[in-house]
């Protein structure tokens, strides 16, 4: 019987004190790299920017200097496809349709930016492809971009079951208290 | 049972155990996260993370057995704890099954645990729906980390020092990985299917490289799951005859 208590409590502990680290680590996001600059796009030409993730997410920021706009497709890819020669392509306007009519399924969300705008996004986890075009409607594109990598250790998303595994941890690491205190009262 | 408790409670004091274990998942949690993959199919990229992410945990774990070995188990023949143990009403056979537990199985399963949830956090689907792969690629990573201290307990209790359990153990240990090297090295040069053998026998984890084929590891020889699976057992098959002998010998030859 006191194994068994035993073994219950150093469960509970084990399960308690993991479940407080990735807790943590949950709410740590390590920089893992940066890139900044600043581009222009001429007429009838589409940069392509494909921020691979492998899990990593990633924090964009772009911002639209004066007389221009551009546009910015996100585009979400299965992992089985290899992003990379997609990666810095510059296509002309009949490419650039040519793939978003191809890769249709996949655009998840496509914003446009007009001049001094600003966007912030963090791309999710999963494989993103940015495509960022200057707007057809508009001379040409002028803007400055910076992408952050981030390491979120452990995905935030499961915040709340590690609340419970460590709340589960902690009532089995006392269970052992609990039943000495029920029986000698 | 009571012995048993003894040791894993002298040996893994709280919070020894848990620390191990939390350092262990953040470890493994890092190196997966910062590998880049290739484009490849689910069980290869499954291979590419027990390959890439159990390196530094294994040797962390591999001292620590080593470690365990000659201080709980040489160091106390050579201080003669053993004999005053067995001079209780304490059979052999449980003395000898304790020790393994506290000092092989328990670090195992420390480090097998930890893999598996690390695994199942970064990847929870592909964790979910491989459950078999990711079995038989955990058994086929401690497979040899479990030969490997059987036969670290087998010089302790020949040599009954501890200083020279631990030089042996190292020498041991080394020559494993560069023998495990050259077979690998002289399989892919020779093309020699026999040298093949004696690696998946040794070293399953490679009878798996030869099977999913990832391709930062790609090998000449390609192998069925089955197959696989059957290098996988004769290695444990391996373990369990050493483990027999080394329990025998304990029980019958072994002079306090």
């Amino acid at each position: 019987m006191s194994l068994l208590s035993g073994i219950i409590k150093r469960f509970g502990t084990i399960l308690a004190t993991l479940a407080l680290t990735l807790l943590i680590l949950s709410f740590i996001q390590f920089p893992l790299a940066s890139i900044s600059g600043q581009s222009v796009i001429r007429p009838k030409e589409a940069h392509m920017r494909a921020f691979v993730n492998y899990q990593i997410a990633e924090h964009l920021k772009i911002s639209v200097r004066s007389n221009s706009s551009l546009i910015l497709y996100f585009l979400n890819l299965p992992t089985e496809q290899p992003v990379e020669p997609y990666l810095f392509n510059v296509l002309n306007q009949e490419q650039l349709n040519s793939f978003l009519q191809e890769h249709f399924n996949q655009l998840f969300k496509k914003i446009s930016l007009n001049a001094n705008e600003e966007l912030s996004f963090i791309v999710p986890y999963t494989q993103t492809l940015v495509l960022i075009a200057n707007n057809p409607s508009s001379f040409h594109a002028d803007f400055k971009y910076s992408i952050e990598s981030v390491v979120p250790l452990v995905n935030p998303d499961y915040q709340p079951n590690l609340v419970i595994i460590f709340v589960i941890g902690i009532i089995l690491a006392i269970i052992d208290r609990i039943i000495k205190r029920t029986k000698s009262s | 049972m009571t012995l048993l408790e003894i040791e894993i409670d002298s040996r893994y004091r709280f919070p020894v155990l848990e620390i191990i274990l939390a350092l262990l998942v953040v470890l493994s949690l890092v190196m997966v996260r910062f590998q880049p993959f290739q484009s490849q199919t689910p069980e290869a990229k499954l291979l590419s993370l027990f390959m890439f992410s159990s390196g530094l945990p294994l040797l962390i774990i591999q001292l620590l057995i080593i470690g365990y070995i000659s201080s709980g188990f040489a160091g106390e023949i050579e201080k003669g704890i053993t004999r005053i143990f067995l001079s209780y009403p304490i059979g052999r056979g449980v003395y000898f099954v304790s020790k393994l537990i506290s000092l092989v199985i328990t670090p195992v399963l420390i480090l097998s645990t930890s893999q598996l949830i690390a695994f199942g956090l970064f990847d929870a689907k592909l964790f979910l729906s491989r459950i078999a792969d990711v079995f038989g690629l955990t058994l086929a990573m401690i497979g040899p980390l479990i030969l490997l201290s059987v036969i670290f307990l087998l010089v302790a209790i020949v040599t009954r020092k501890s200083g020279t359990t631990i030089a042996l153990s190292i020498i041991l240990w080394l020559m494993f990985g560069i023998f495990t090297s050259v077979l690998s090295y002289m399989a892919n040069i020779t093309r020699s299917y026999y040298i093949a053998v004696i690696l998946w026998v040794l070293s399953p984890i490679h009878a798996f490289q030869s099977h999913y084929q990832p391709p930062a590891f790609a090998t000449i020889f390609k192998l069925t799951l089955v197959e696989a699976w059957t290098y996988l057992s004769l290695h444990y098959a391996i373990i369990i005859v050493l483990i027999l002998s080394v329990f025998i010998y304990f029980k019958r030859r072994f002079e306090v």
